[in-house]
Order: structure tokens, then sequence, then C-alpha cells
């Protein structure tokens, strides 16, 4: 072979591989674009809910409390026969079966949607005020065009009157599409018009709280000791073989680990953040001491050295010097490994985060669902309206993670500007 | 451990430099080896050869110091190399005196007559032997390194001052027999001296040597004979 | 008649080894008061293990072990017992490649003072600040940006930097470790006019690979070679007329 084709043949395999690289990239790219637009496409209608309007007449005969109760009370009320009356209006129901139809085309919490009208605003007996109360998870998915209207009735979920009712409510334009609050303020429900991932959102942000709170100082001290003042022993490589080995071990393990010590023996409340947090602490510690003892191993000696031979004593310049410089890396492993806890499912199931929660918790010892677990959970229901639900949480996730990842390279690089 | 240095073209710089200054050695050597002959023989062909070699001594004496400031620059010497490189600019500066002196005499052959007295050519003669030898035993003790031996050149610029004493006398005797001779024994005059001069030059780049061997200056005065009372 | 200065650090039969291999064998030094001693010889012959052994930086190798003497100002620092929080007090180090701290000019020079307790009140920690800078020639560099890291000073001016950060804390005796082996001729020149100034009031010592810079620094040089002391004297005799002749060959350039 000639020098000319040698050379040739060198740089032809750096195109090639030049190549191989971009198409990689292209591929990716592809399909990541297909599954965002797959998960947008279904969960976008998520953030909407269908309302039809109603006139609600506050009868001052019908109403049992008084016009200055509070809130709870005007809540523990009966506003059952106002709300009846009221939505019968919308459209002539002939007879029981038909008002029983119109009835169904709300929500359940058609009541409550009225009591927090009434309480919202002063003094409104024997007023009239129009509201929009939210349709019913049928009607929802009818009106975003995700229900098939063109089944034989014995198999559709929505009867004829119902439809005819609708089409009637679209003429006349009573019926709109607002934004779903209920996603971010709710918690879980069999309903899915009123469902929403607020109690797993609360869930999730005190889970992952407590798992940072134990994790962090855990993993960063527990790090700095192996690396910098623990004797170099088979021990301590016996130590250092375990860490590692514990990073990969299943998810699943830990949840196990949880049921039997935290909820069997020392009998903490099953279901809760607290317990979330601990299982997902134990979980993400091994996941935070690997890149913290990284960036300890990566601060060049002659740091040490210069704190030292200033007459810095060990601690002195761990403290002082090391530590400092290893916070980037150390922070990027922390929210990463936040970001892994935040997806986990597996372990959140075993100590019973399953549980059908509504409440929002106001406490750690509450019980509580998580993000990814309502996820799960929603995905196994029936009811066409978890489908966009499920949808929607997910690009809930997915956001969050992003947002943790960019937090993670900002902070590295924020770090890494002031300490060079 | 070898002994020589790791910088082969330091060694060779070093080598080429002592082997001038030796080179240089000859020829002063066998210019003052002709001169004294033209002297003694009053052979006045030979001196323009000898005016000629004198050129040659000085071109070694342009060469050796341009020699010198390369190795300066480039090696910056240190002990040995630096007491050698330092030795050889103080030699070569004595072997061109020393030229000098012998060009000189070589000139003022020129005028003598040719029937002057045995003695006083004996005399001459004897100075002029005992100068070359020390100048002999000088540049053998640089090119061996021989510390006693220069040593013992230093000492006997004692031997050189008794017989440029004993030369001069009859050289003065030798003026005043005749008022005619006064010409050619001023000459001779100047030429004993040169030749006392040239062993003091030799005597100089004796304690050279001897500084370049141990490291250190030679202690004490020089030995002097005696001296003629001016 | 001279006037010798008196013998600041002594070391006897001092022995160090690394695991199985001895680094250093029975070198008996001593080195005077407010003078400069430089130490020469090939590489791993052992001197940059010497000086470290005067600031007891050779805790900091597990396999490293120490036998023998040495005794600043009379006092064995050698000794179990011995504090080197303080020991590097009084003996300060600087490094071949300038290491100052990722923090800024002033946080470099003022963090040993305030371990050790010196300066108080920030009036008192800026006085030490700007002393420590005008004795190691750097104040009229750098005395506007202060607050400006360390890190993005000249390779030169974070050598001078070191020197002011070891000055700082008011050490008795500095240890150089080859200092200007990364610094360009021009650098080169300031720290060995620095350190001409720094010998009056301090005992140095300085590792160099450069013949020419011993000369220049040092009034005492000692020649080590595979570990042992093999030749000490004033600079002047050493590299004019060393004793020994292995010394000789090594100024020369005859090692093989």
């Amino acid at each position: 072979m000639t020098k000319e084709q040698r050379l040739k043949k060198r740089h032809n395999a750096e195109k090639r591989f030049r190549f191989y690289g971009l198409a990689s990239i292209f591929f990716a790219l592809l399909f990541v674009i297909i599954l965002v637009q797959n998960i947008f496409s279904k969960g976008s209608s998520a953030f909407m809910k269908t309302a039809i309007k109603v006139e609600v007449f506050f009868d001052k005969d019908l109403i049992e409390v008084e016009p200055d109760a509070s809130q709870e009370e005007i809540l523990e009320s009966d506003f059952f026969d106002i709300t009846i009356e009221s939505l019968l209006k919308v459209y002539p129901a002939q007879n029981i079966d038909e008002e029983n139809a119109l009835i169904d085309l709300f929500t359940t919490d058609a009541e409550i949607e009225i009591k927090k009208a009434f309480s919202n605003k002063n003094n409104l007996i024997d007023k009239k005020i129009t509201l929009e109360i939210t349709a019913s998870d049928d009607i929802d998915q009818l009106h975003k065009g995700n229900y098939p209207r063109d089944l034989p009735e014995d198999r559709r979920r929505i009867s004829d009157f119902q439809l005819k009712i609708y089409d009637k409510l679209v003429e006349n334009k009573t019926i709109t599409k607002n934004f779903n609050n209920y996603f971010f303020t709710n918690g879980d429900s069999r309903d899915p018009e009123i469902a929403g991932i607020g109690g797993a959102l609360v869930g999730s942000f005190y889970s992952i709280l407590i798992c940072l709170l134990l994790a962090f100082p855990v993993a960063v001290l527990a790090s700095i000791y192996l690396e910098e003042f623990a004797p170099k022993n088979k021990i301590t490589d016996f130590i250092e073989i375990n860490i590692n080995n514990l990073a990969a071990v299943p998810s699943i393990v830990y949840g196990l680990l949880a049921l039997q010590i935290l909820l069997a023996t020392i009998q903490l409340p099953r279901s809760t953040p607290l317990v979330a947090g601990i299982t997902l602490a134990l979980m993400t510690l091994p996941r935070i001491i690997i890149p913290c003892r990284a960036s300890l191993k990566a601060v060049p000696p002659s740091i040490r050295e210069g704190a030292l031979a200033v007459g810095a004593s060990k601690f002195q310049s761990v403290f002082h010097h090391v530590v400092p410089l290893a916070l980037p890396g150390t922070l990027s492993g922390t929210i990463i490994g936040l970001a892994q806890a935040l997806g986990e499912t597996a372990p959140l199931i075993l100590i019973g985060m399953v549980a059908f929660v509504v409440d929002i918790p106001s406490t750690p010892i509450d019980p509580s669902s998580s993000l990814p677990v309502q996820v799960y959970l929603w995905s196994e229901s029936a009811e066409r309206g978890f489908v966009e639900k499920t949808s929607a949480t997910i690009m809930m996730l997915l956001s969050f993670l992003i947002v943790m990842n960019f937090l993670a390279v900002y902070l590295r690089q924020k770090f890494e500007k002031r300490w060079n | 451990m070898s002994n020589e240095h790791t910088v082969k073209s330091y060694e060779e710089e070093l080598r080429y430099l002592i082997d001038s200054v030796i080179k240089m050695g000859s020829l002063t050597e066998s210019q003052m080896v002709d001169s004294m002959d033209a002297v003694i023989k009053v052979d006045k062909d030979s001196i323009d050869k000898i005016i000629k070699s004198d050129e040659e001594i000085n071109k070694f004496r342009s060469k050796i110091d341009t020699q010198i400031m390369t190795l300066l620059v480039k090696r910056a010497p240190m002990a040995i190399d630096l007491r050698e490189t330092i030795s050889s600019l103080k030699i070569s500066q004595d072997l061109e005196r020393i030229g000098d002196l012998s060009k000189s005499n070589a000139k003022k052959v020129k005028p003598l007559p040719l029937d002057l007295p045995e003695e006083l050519l004996g005399n001459l003669k004897r100075l002029g032997d005992l100068v070359i030898k020390q100048l002999n035993d000088v540049l053998d003790s640089y090119v061996n390194k021989n510390y006693d031996k220069a040593k013992e050149v230093w000492e006997k610029d004692e031997q050189v001052d008794d017989l440029t004493y004993i030369a001069m006398e009859s050289v003065i005797d030798f003026l005043s027999k005749d008022k005619k001779n006064l010409d050619f024994s001023t000459h001779l005059i100047f030429a004993t001296k040169n030749l006392e001069r040239a062993g003091d030059h030799i005597t100089n780049i004796a304690e050279t040597i001897c500084f370049l061997i141990k490291g250190e200056y030679l202690k004490g005065s020089r030995p002097k004979g005696k001296v003629i009372q001016q | 008649m001279e006037l010798m200065n008196s013998v600041k650090i002594k070391s006897k039969n001092l022995n160090v080894f690394y695991g199985e291999k001895q680094a250093l064998f029975d070198v008996n030094l001593d080195l005077n008061e407010k003078e400069v001693t430089a130490l020469i010889g090939p590489s791993g012959c052992g001197k940059s293990t010497f000086i470290r052994c005067l600031n007891r930086m050779n805790d900091v190798i597990d396999i490293c072990k120490v036998t023998g003497n040495i005794e600043i100002d009379g006092i064995e620092i050698n000794d179990k017992n011995l504090d080197v929080v303080s020991l590097r007090e009084r003996v300060g180090m600087v490094f071949q490649k300038p290491n100052p701290f990722p923090k800024s000019i002033y946080d470099n020079i003022s963090y040993g003072p305030k371990i050790h307790g010196k300066g108080e009140t920030k009036s008192e920690l800026d006085e030490i600040v700007e002393s420590s800078l005008r004795k190691a020639a750097l104040w009229e560099e750098v005395k506007d940006r202060l607050d400006e890291p360390g890190t993005g000073l000249s390779g030169g001016q974070q050598q001078r930097l070191c020197i002011a950060r070891a000055i700082s804390v008011n050490p008795e005796v500095i240890l150089m470790d080859e200092p200007c082996s990364a610094l360009d001729p021009i650098a080169t020149a300031k720290i060995e006019e620095l350190i001409d100034e720094l010998k009056k009031t301090y005992t140095i010592v300085i590792v160099t690979h450069s013949m020419a810079q011993a000369v220049r620094v040092s009034q005492k040089t000692g020649f080590f070679h595979l570990g042992k002391l093999i030749e000490v004297g004033k600079t002047e005799k050493i590299f004019k007329n060393p004793d020994n002749k292995m010394t000789q060959d090594y100024i020369t350039g005859r090692f093989g």
C-alpha cells in the first residue's frame, strides 16, 4: 500500500466514525421526538377540563346555614337540593330516568363546587349566579374527542338521550373547556374528571425532601471519612467494594428491606413519605457516595499539601480546602441521585403507597402517594379519562427530571467558575 | 561513572581549547630556540622566519580568546572546567608575551658583530638554555598536569635571576672594554633583560598551572635571585 | 575572620525509608541561621525527601518511616508528641509547582494567620496581608485586586503569592523545593532577588536543579547522591574546587 493509500484509509476510518456518531445522534433525537410527541399528544388534553354553564339560584328556604357561616360549616351543610334543582334546569327532562341521565352529565363533585362558589362570595342568599360546573368524565372525554360516538347504545357509556343533551349544549355554547386546576390541586379520585396529582405531588416532595435530608449529610460525611481519614486496609477496601455493589442493587430490594425493618419491626406508619424518604435515602446513599468520592479523589494533592504546609491540621485542610473543590461533582451526583429517586416506583409500591389516598398529605406522616406510583395506579384503571391523566403525569415527571438535571449542570458550572 | 562530559560537544570544546594552548606552547618554544640560536650564532637570515612564526603565535592567541568566550557563554563551566578555561586564557597571554620577547631578541641580531667574546656568548647561551628548558618543563607540566614539575619551574626562577645577573655582568664588562661596543651592548642588555622577562612569564604560567591543578594559589612570594642594581 | 551564622537546624543520623526502600542514609547536615543553603544532586537522590523531613511533611505518606534526629533550635522534631501544626507554623514550605488556594488573593494570605489565631480583627489581618505581600515583592502588582482569585495570576506571580503565604504566619525557616523550575527566566530572576532579601530575616533551604542558581543564591551547598550526603561546604568552594570527585563530576556535567 502506498503512503497516499494508507493516509486515505485512515481519513476514511475517521470519516466513517464521525458519520456513525452523527447517525446515532440523529436516531436518538428522532426517538426522543417520537416519544415526547406521543406523550404530549395524549397528555396535553389533561390540562383542560370540560365545564357546563349552570344557573344556580341560592333559594333562602333551601339553605340551612347563616349568611356569616364559616367555610367549614358551609362545606358540611347540605346543598343537595339546590344542586339538583340547578342542574335540572339545564335541559328539560321528562321522567326520573332522564333526570338521572341529566344529573350524570355532571361531576359527582357538583355539590361541592356549588358550596365553594357560595362561600367564596358574600351574601349570595336569594341571588342567582352562573357557574361553570365541571362535566362528568364521560362528557369530558366526549368533548375532547376521545370517545367513539358511533358504537351501538348498549355498548356505550353515554346514552342517546345524553348525546342529545350534549349536542344541544354544544349548539348553545354552554359547554366550555377551562384550565384544569383540579389536576394540580386535587388528590386521587375514582372520578377521573376531578382526579389530580396534588396528593402525589406533595407526597413526592416530602419523600424527596426526607431522602435529601437523610442521604446527603450521611453520604458526604461518609465519603470524606472513607477518602481522607480512614486507613487504607482490607476492611476499607471491602467497604468500598460493597458501596459500589449497593449502587447496583435493584431498588425493589430496598422496598423489601423497608417492609421488613421499617414497617414490620419498627412499625412506622405505612404508605407515608417518611418511610418512602427513608427507603429512598438508603437507595440514594451509594449513588451520592460514589461521585462524591470521585470528586474528592480528583482534588490535586498539591492543594492538600499547600494547606498542610501553612500549618493547617488534617481536618482543616480537608474541610476548608478539599471539600469545597469537590462540591461541584458532589452536587451533580446528588441531584442526579435525587432525580432517580424521584422516579422510583417499585420500592414505594412495596411500602404500601399504592393505597388509594384522596387527601393531600399535610405532614410527612400522613399517608400519601407519589408521582410515579400515581402513574402506575392510573395506568391500571379502566376509565378513559385516566389515560390522558397518566400521560400528563408522565409529562410532569419528565419536566421535573429535566429541571433537576439543568439545576445540576448550572450549579456545577457556577461552583467551578467560583473556585477556578 | 564516566569521566567525560555527558554533552560530548562540551568535552570536545574543552579538549580543543587545551590542544590549542599546547600547540601555541610548542610554537612559542621552537620560536624561542630559533631566536636563541640566531643570537648566539649571529645568524641574520633566520630573522624573517622568526617574525613569521610570531604572527602564527598571535593568530593562536585570538583563536583561543574566541574559544574561551564561546565556552563561557555556552557552558557556564564549573570547578575544574572553570579553572581550565581561565588558565588557558592566562597561559596564552603569557605565551604571546614570550613570543614577542623572542621576536624582539631576534631583531636585535641584525646589528650585532660576528666577533663577540666567547665568555659573553657562553653566559648568554647558558641563560637562554635555562629559559628554554623552563619553557619546555612548564609546557610539559601543563600537558601532564604535573603539579610538582610546575612547582619546580616556579622555584627555578631563582636560577634564572642568577644567570641573568652573570650574563648582565659580562655585557657590562664588554661595554667597559671598548666604547665602540656601546651600541652592541645596549642591544645585548635588552636581549638579556628580555630573557629574564621571558622567565618571569614562564613562572606566571607555572603559577597558573599550580592553581589549575590544586585550586589554590601558591603560597609565598616568588624565589628571587640576585638582582642587578639599577 | 568571617562571621559564622549560628546553627539553626541540625540533622544527625537521619534515615528515611519508603516501605522497604531506603531513601536517605545517615544524613548529618547543619543548616545555618539567616543563610541560604542549597541542596543539589541528580533526580531521586533524596534532597526533596530531606527537606520534607524538616517540616514533617513526610508524615502524610503512610509508608514513610523516619529515624534519627532533627533539631531545630535544639528541639527535637522527630518526637511523636510534637505538634506538627505548630512546627509548620515555624517552618514554611514553597513547592515546585505554584499551588495557590482557589480563593481570593486576600484569603490565600489570610488563611494561615487566621487558623493560628494571629489576626483577630479585620485590620490586623489587612496588615498581615499587606506586609506579607510587600515582603514577597508582590504588593504593588496586586494591591488593587486582592479579591480576585489567586489562580488568575501568572506563574511567577503565583509563586510569589505562595511565598507570601508562607511568610504570612511569620515562620523562622522557609523550605523551597525547586521553586523556579516551572517559571520563565524573568520570574526566576525576581524570585532569586526575593531570596536574597528574605535571607536577612529567614533561614532558607532551597532544593534546585540549576547549578547556576545554587551558586547565585546560596552561601552553603550540600550535594546528595543516592540518598547520601556526599559533600557539604561553602558554595564558592563547592563550585570552584570541590573536595569530592563525585561532586566535581556532577557539577561539571560528567555524571554518566
